[in-house]
């Protein structure tokens, strides 16, 4: 199936188009999206911004870049199946961000995932393109994957190829911009003054930085990373002041692997691997300064030359898509295709064997309440076919406890190849109309919404998206 | 491109009514009535032929036909084709007439003892040109009055190179097909046993894949995959997907690589049409498209490839008295007609109704390496194995040892001898770098210099090659450690690299030898009907097998019900009716009839179908829900059968389904012959398979066995027919 990666970051964005296989992996019997062929990598361009409103992205130069990433594709070929579009950091902050996002939805289609501002998500991407198959491989040990771009820092950290914890810090190369080849201020973001005034740096744009001045700015956003990497609380209000979503680990990070992606991560390990970096401020910004400190500190620096992730630097683009849409298994609960696809579904609870009756009436009729229907995530291993049986027979009659309307749409998501039977025993083989779907082996990340494509090949691909905090 | 023979044009004798062939020898006398008895009792005695009735008695009754038979000129042979069932000469045996004439006529009057002496005194290009002037069934003949050290001596004077993009069977290369087959066509587990067998320096001949699912979207997906680990490694060889022949076509219609085109071979037009759905006329279709269309059709000289085995013609009951030898020897005069770049011979590969042991298999696979290669065939041998044979591993690796000796261009390579897909057993790399090592062989010329700039063979001084540093080392073709770790993660029965010399070590050695040990216990256990009646009451009934050793060595005994238990199912009136049965794995249904029984009982009465109480058989096979649903007079029948055990634990208990939808409608079976071309026809099939806790979970299984019962039902359509009528939105799931 052909997938699509867009990626629309503060300071550039690319776009990746591939073709990938959907398989079942032997170890754990799950459907995935794997061995994806690159029909097309852009090379990473500047984020168009409006020169004469920088608040905004230029739509113009935008469909054209759209115009000219999709072109390689014709006729059938075009029709791409999954993926995501995500714009972040700064470019997210901008005031057409949503209708951009909508944009990129009306060319590509609805097949794909546009959000703007979703941090988790990004996140999620990114550990996912850059460190799940180091993190698989080595699969008894943390990882954590930082993702420096120019307006965000995104932290994720996961095991065995699953994410278990994320968070976001407004820490990136272009809060602070400068003429190139000098530290003359030419833009200052409002993360870029907080830091500034938290380091009593009065400067605005046009003056110019001293050494001593930049040294400071590094040296902070190199000891709140060091702090993150150590699970540390963030000492100072104005370390504070940079979470977009707080990073809690409850896991002990003192051993985990550190992993980096984002611009100034593919500085990283091109400085690490020996290759010479441009000048400081070459690209206009702090990302060459941040990158080089980053290899100084012994603490973030620690795996950068024994655990080099295969596509670094373009994490997001890659993670979000190969990663950003899931496959079913081939033997769901859909009494009727038709009902499909299923856009915006809010994920409203997770459903549980130990939930009491009125629990359960009660997070069914939420699902009720929603005027376009809901999913919930059932949380549950079924060892025994009577438990199954038990647990569907209470289903149902909460279904009736709460008196579903049988027309809205209702989706479980379940992990474990019972779709088809779960399904089967709650509407009683067919007897009751509940518009009730289940997609099985699935595994939900942690999210507001999913949409739920057309059932096509005997399986419906599926994407998660929105942050929870 | 060769120009094929119009085949209305082969001239070929009008048959003869059978003649006797007598004879005394001491003090008995002996009689054959026909030459298909006299051919099928010349032969030493394999189980297929037992089954058949044409062995001889005894072995003094072999030797009384082998003597009539090696006195019958070629042309007695040539005068007397052998008829069909209808007694008419059937698509396969014309085929088999076009040969040369002139050459004919020199030797048509020599006997085929005379001819067989011949052939050990004349050297290899004067063998070839006699090969041309002979049909079938004289190879068969000459193949029959042979012995072990004469069908090696003749067969190893003949060279029958042939060209794609590396060149087969040049003396003093012995060649390898890498077949990475996994179950569910996983990519990744595809490419993890490419890499491997690459590495050992396999894959010379093909790397070619039997597709889990045959389709044209899957096929074209892997031949496109294929095609880039060929590219990618730069490995000089081709690629190719074994689906129907049809299902290739398609895909090279919509662009997909197709440069081998593959097809499975029988002796008969019955059992090519009927079972193969393949005719000469399909063939010579393919033969031409590939010619002009193929993507390999302006560099290589060949571009067909035919899988054969002595064996299938007699197991569809369409042999028409032939025994298994001569209808071989039908399949390479077919094969002959398309010139093709290999041919690979599986036999062993159906089981012990066929080959029962080692004997059977090792002296079947050197008749047929002599009788390919003496009809010009470029001879690959696969001598393999199933569980529920009596067939070893040391069986196949003499049989090996004896066909290298003899000549054969090429082994398979199954890594670690175990199939992942099909649940049989063949040779390995490691098998392979030991059989060269041994004979002194070396792989195709364009191959080694590859292999050799990627240090998986070295040359020496004296030009002599080696294993190199690389050797068995698929690490090589992985960019990261990471990413071969996930290759490993989505391949079964992957139990190390290491290796000892051109061997797998012990450890390696034991795991797989465990393997192969469970799933012949698995083969042996017995249907314990008291797990069943713990589930529910079954009616219980018997086969002609009495026995679990008659059952796994015939599976007609199988598919026949005993006299008592037609008595004991008369006609019902239900919808439904569910059917257990061993087949080839009792732990199969032990292991899942609990889960899967009370979902599909509770399906049936929720959607209110009737359906009779159910029925157990001990030593059954498939063929056996026929009869027991024209006793019942059922319209749609389940079977829930144990498939034949691979070579790991869990997949002992692999599970398949078996919808069979009787056509006792009128209008329903007119309808399923108009779609089949088969005017006969009176059941459809529809199969859901690989029910076991690693593959389809049996509660899952259970309603998605419910939705396609009533799916059937519904559209009184089953199989291929009920496929098209769901794509047509004529019914729906």
């Amino acid at each position: 199936m052909k997938l699509i990666g867009l990626d629309f970051g503060s300071t550039t964005c690319s776009a990746i188009i591939a073709d990938a296989e959907r398989v079942r992996t032997t170890s754990s019997g799950k459907m995935e999206l794997s061995n994806p062929t690159i029909l097309f990598r852009s090379e990473p361009v500047f984020t168009p911004f409006l020169p004469s409103a920088p608040e905004l992205i230029d739509e113009v130069r935008l469909r054209t870049l759209l115009d000219q990433w999709l072109a390689p594709l014709t006729g059938s070929a075009a029709k791409i199946q999954a993926g995501g579009a995500i714009i972040t950091g700064l470019a997210a902050q901008k005031k057409n961000a949503l209708s951009i996002t909508r944009l990129v939805q009306s060319r590509i289609g609805d097949a794909v995932i546009a959000v703007a501002d979703d941090p988790s998500l990004e996140s999620w991407v990114s550990f996912m393109g850059n460190t799940a198959a180091l993190s698989a491989a080595n699969s008894q040990v943390n990882y954590l994957n930082l993702d420096v771009g120019g307006g965000t820092t995104n932290i994720a950290l996961g095991r065995d190829s699953e994410v278990l914890a994320t968070g976001c810090f407004w820490i990136g190369a272009r809060h602070l911009q400068f003429i190139p080849g000098s530290y003359q201020l030419s833009a200052i973001s409002h993360f870029g003054r907080l830091v500034l005034d938290h380091l009593k740096i009065p400067k605005t744009v046009g003056a110019s930085l001293d050494p001593t001045e930049v040294d400071s700015v590094i040296c902070f956003y190199i000891k709140t990373l060091e702090s993150l990497v150590q699970g540390m609380r963030l000492s100072n209000s104005a370390a504070n002041d940079l979470a977009q979503i707080p990073f809690i680990a409850s896991e002990d990070l003192s051993s985990a692997i550190v992993t980096w992606s984002g611009g100034v991560g593919e500085l990283l390990y091109r400085h690490s691997s020996g290759a010479e970096l441009p000048g400081p401020t070459h690209y206009g910004d702090l990302g060459i300064d941040l990158a080089r400190a980053i290899c100084r500190s012994s603490l973030l620096s620690r795996d950068l030359k024994t655990h080099v992730p295969a596509h670094q630097g373009r994490a997001t683009v890659y993670g979000l898509m190969l990663h950003s849409t899931h496959v079913s298994g081939n033997t769901l609960f859909l009494p009727k295709p038709t009902a499909l696809p299923l856009r915006d579904l809010p994920l409203l609870g997770r459903v549980t064997l130990q939930m009491s009756e009125k629990q359960l009436v009660l997070l069914i009729a939420r699902v009720g309440k929603a005027p376009s229907g809901g999913a919930l995530r059932l949380q549950a291993e079924f060892g025994s076919l009577p438990e199954l049986k038990i647990f569907t027979q209470r289903f149902r009659e909460a279904l009736r406890g709460a008196h579903y309307p049988f027309d809205r749409p209702l989706v479980l998501f379940v992990s474990q190849n019972v779709g088809k039977t779960l399904g089967q025993y709650i509407t009683q083989w067919g007897q009751s109309d509940y518009n009730l779907i289940v997609i099985d082996e699935i595994a939900v990340r942690e999210a507001r919404f999913a949409s739920v494509g057309q059932f096509s090949l005997g399986f419906v691909p599926v994407s998660f998206y929105g942050s929870t905090l | 491109m060769i120009r094929l023979a119009p085949i209305g044009k082969i001239k070929i004798p009008a048959p003869l009514p059978d003649e006797t062939y007598s004879i005394t020898l001491g003090n008995r006398h002996f009689s054959f009535q026909g030459l298909k008895a006299l051919l099928g009792a010349s032969d030493f005695s394999k189980a297929g032929d037992r089954g058949a009735g044409l062995t001889a008695s005894d072995e003094l009754e072999r030797e009384a036909a082998r003597t009539i038979l090696s006195s019958l000129s070629l042309q007695h042979l040539y005068d007397h084709p052998l008829v069909d069932d209808r007694g008419l000469v059937d698509s396969v045996m014309r085929v088999n007439y076009d040969i040369d004439e002139n050459s004919f006529e020199r030797y048509s009057k020599w006997s085929v003892g005379e001819v067989k002496d011949h052939l050990m005194k004349t050297p290899g290009d004067e063998i070839k040109k006699i090969g041309g002037a002979l049909t079938g069934v004289m190879v068969a003949a000459l193949a029959k009055i042979m012995d072990t050290h004469e069908l090696i001596y003749v067969s190893r004077k003949i060279s029958c190179p042939t060209r794609a993009r590396t060149t087969l069977g040049l003396p003093g290369t012995l060649s390898s097909r890498l077949q990475p087959n996994h179950p569910v066509d996983d990519i990744r587990g595809v490419t993890l046993l490419t890499y491997i067998g690459l590495s050992m320096g396999s894959g010379d001949a093909l790397i070619g894949i039997n597709p889990a699912v045959d389709t044209v979207e899957n096929v074209s997906a892997l031949l496109h995959h294929l095609d880039q680990i060929r590219r990618k490694t730069g490995a000089p060889t081709q690629i190719c997907v074994l689906s129907h022949i049809k299902t290739q076509l398609a895909c090279l219609e919509k662009g997909a690589p197709v440069e081998i085109l593959f097809q499975s071979l029988a002796g008969t037009e019955a059992t090519n049409l009927k079972e193969f759905d393949i005719s000469v006329e399909l063939l010579d279709l393919a033969y031409q498209t590939m010619a002009e269309r193929g993507p390999l059709r302006d560099s290589a000289r060949q571009f067909m490839y035919f899988e054969t085995g002595q064996g299938s013609e007699f197991t569809y009951g369409k042999h028409h008295g032939m025994d298994m030898t001569t209808a071989e020897a039908l399949c390479y005069g077919l094969a002959r007609r398309y010139d093709p770049f290999m041919v690979n011979n599986v036999t062993g590969f159906i089981g012990p109704e066929t080959h029962l042991d080692n004997f059977e298999m090792i002296i079947s696979n050197l008749q047929d390496h002599f009788m390919g290669k003496l009809l010009g065939l470029p001879m690959g041998m696969a001598p393999c194995f199933t569980l529920h044979s009596k067939i070893t591993l040391e069986g196949q690796q003499m049989a090996t040892q004896m066909l290298t000796a003899a000549g054969a261009n090429y082994f398979m390579d199954v890594h670690l001898n175990t199939d992942r897909m099909l649940a049989y057993f063949d040779t390995s790399g490691h098998d392979n770098q030991t059989l060269r090592e041994i004979h002194g062989k070396v792989p195709t010329p364009e191959f080694l210099e590859w292999a050799i700039d990627q240090n998986i063979y070295r040359r020496d001084e004296s030009g002599v090659i080696h294993r190199g540093h690389e050797w068995g080392n698929p690490r090589r073709f992985c960019s990261y450690e990471f990413e071969l770790q996930e290759l490993i993660k989505a391949t079964p029965a992957i139990h190390g690299f290491s290796h000892a010399g051109p061997r797998p070590t012990h450890d390696v050695t034991r795991k797989v030898r465990t393997g192969h040990a469970a799933g012949r216990a698995a083969t042996y256990l017995e249907l314990d009907i008291e797990v069943l009646q713990k589930i529910r009451p079954f009616r219980v009934v018997s086969t002609e097998a009495s026995d679990k050793e008659a059952h796994l060595n015939s599976p007609i005994l199988g598919a026949q019900l005993s006299k008592a238990a037609r008595v004991e199912l008369p006609p019902e009136q239900n919808a439904v009716q569910i059917i257990v049965s061993d087949g080839l794995s009792a732990e199969a249904i032990h292991a899942n009839l609990a889960e899967l029984f009370p979902v599909i009982e509770d399906g049936l009465i929720g959607k209110r179908i009737s359906y009779g109480q159910p029925v157990a058989v001990r030593y059954g096979r498939v063929k056996i829900a026929e009869q027991i649903a024209q006793c019942l007079a059922t319209p749609l029948t389940l079977l829930l059968i144990g498939e034949r055990p691979g070579g790991d634990a869990t997949a002992c208990t692999s599970l398949s389904a078996y919808l069979i939808f009787q056509l006792l409608n009128p209008i329903d079976q007119a309808e399923a012959a108009r779609f089949s071309g088969n005017t006969d026809i009176r059941f459809e099939y529809t199969v859901v398979s690989n029910i076991y806790s690693s593959g389809l979970p049996p509660i899952e299984a259970g309603s998605l066995i419910v939705e396609k019962i009533s799916t059937i039902l519904t559209a009184r359509a089953a199989g291929n027919r009920l496929e098209s009528y769901l794509k047509e939105g004529l019914v729906h799931d």
